[in-house]
């Protein structure tokens, strides 16, 4: 077991080192998307299947969004010439940091025996109070919901900025690249695929207070599914058009509902405070109220996914407007 | 030593985020940075052996407390990873911008102003 965790490590390492060095910038990105999908693996083995599930989806849109994104300047030629003052400067500051901060590691519990004060009582009371077996839901959408409130709001300031970022930069979308969408082998294998990523997404997101996944997870998934059917018909086809116009509302009614959810509590006596009572243990309606969350959650990620995404992959860059012009 | 390793990989990501010229790179070295936190948080939270998180149903509830690793830093990971996807997005929009203004993505030749 511990061979395994050292082997995915090294293999990490040498990732990052090999997708910070390689000159081409394609492979880099496919070199990053090599470590995050070994990170996915690590989060399995580390009993974390909750993780796994979201890191890898993320990774996938990531490199996704990345790789439209460099495709289209990755032409400009590397500049050979190398700094050897910042190679130096930057790797005295990284391995001087590295020794200050590994003489911290030693007041860390050792690995494999973790402290688990707090957490002890989140598992032993978890499941009774909350409803939600998996206890990382219970957490995050019980015990630490304001937490998830304010990371919620970071993503969707996140992706507000990149929209703002981006708009008005839409210029006639040159057809042919877009629209003309991928091969009919590809064509025909997301016509099949693509009801089961929404359907996975969709179970992902539901039970993920009974099983691994949850609104986070079950969000990225569904604008997986959004984003391969984008690639493969192209930008104009019916699932990508539709969804496209539609998803920066969904992220807004997303998030919209999820401070709904919060505000309610306000009948029982507080924000956040469970207004819904707990089912029989082990059904779907045993944690309504972390269902909701869930469903709120699910609707607010895959707007935004999807709607930042739209946004980068329709963005075209043109030439350099001319410097004489604007000085 | 296990801590040490996931420690090494965010160095490396620093290193990138300081050397390294093209602002593609440097999002990369942020996303090493990102994957190394994320991994350092779980290995603190693993026990030996340890099981998921998540009762299953006619398991002993001793018995789940027992074997379950550590669940707090699996919640706050959670929505750290999905947080990334919203850096990533915002990181590539100013990028994509700077490219369609200047020309160019290499830091060495943005700083200068123009005007």
């Amino acid at each position: 077991m511990d061979v395994t965790i050292y082997g995915l490590l090294v293999f990490l390492i040498a990732g990052a080192i090999v997708a910070l060095e390689v000159r081409d910038l394609l492979s880099s990105v496919i070199a990053i998307g090599v470590v995050g999908l070994g990170l996915s693996i690590l989060f399995l083995l580390l009993g974390a299947p909750d993780i796994a599930i979201t890191q890898v989806v993320v990774e996938v849109i990531v490199v996704t969004v990345l790789i439209r994104a460099t495709a289209r300047i990755s032409d400009e030629p590397a500049s050979r010439r190398t700094d050897r003052f910042a190679v130096a400067s930057g790797l005295i500051v990284a391995v001087v940091l590295f020794f200050l901060s590994a003489g911290a590691l030693v007041h860390l519990p050792a690995f494999g025996q973790p402290a688990m004060t707090v957490s002890r009582w989140y598992l032993e009371q978890g499941p009774a109070l909350t409803g939600a077996t998996n206890v990382v839901m219970a957490i995050l959408l019980d015990f630490r919901a304001y937490d998830t409130l304010g990371e919620a709001t970071v993503i969707l300031t996140a992706i507000v900025g990149a929209l703002a970022i981006v708009r008005g930069a839409e210029r006639p979308v040159d057809a042919r690249a877009t629209d003309a969408g991928m091969s009919l082998v590809v064509r025909a294998v997301t016509r099949w695929l693509l009801g089961l990523i929404l359907i996975f997404g969709l179970a992902v997101a539901l039970f993920g207070h009974l099983t691994p996944g949850g609104g986070f997870a079950g969000g990225v998934v569904l604008a997986c599914g959004f984003v391969l059917a984008t690639l493969a018909f192209g930008a104009r086809s019916p699932p990508a058009s539709i969804f496209g116009r539609l998803s920066s509302r969904v992220d807004a009614a997303g998030a919209l509902a999820f401070l709904l959810i919060a505000l309610l509590g306000w009948c029982g006596g507080h924000f956040f405070q469970r207004w819904l009572d707990l089912g029989r243990p082990f059904r779907l309606e045993s944690a309504t109220f972390i269902v909701l969350q869930n469903v709120a959650i699910l609707f607010k990620v895959t707007g935004g996914a999807f709607a930042g995404f739209l946004a980068l992959a329709v963005f075209r860059s043109g030439p350099a407007p001319e410097e004489g012009e604007r000085s | 030593m296990m801590y040490l390793l996931a420690l090494l990989l965010l160095f490396i990501g620093l290193y990138g985020l300081l050397v390294k010229r093209s602002l593609v790179k440097k999002i990369l070295g942020l996303l090493i940075v990102e994957h190394a936190v994320n991994l350092f948080l779980i290995l603190v939270g693993y026990r030996s052996d340890g099981l998921p998180p998540i009762l299953l149903p006619g398991e002993d509830a001793g018995e789940f407390v027992r074997a379950s690793v550590d669940p707090l830093p699996q919640a706050l990971v959670l929505t750290s990873i999905v947080i990334g996807l919203g850096l990533v997005m915002l990181m590539v929009a100013l990028s994509l911008r700077i490219h369609e203004r200047h020309g160019t993505l290499d830091c060495s030749k943005l700083n200068r102003l123009k005007g």
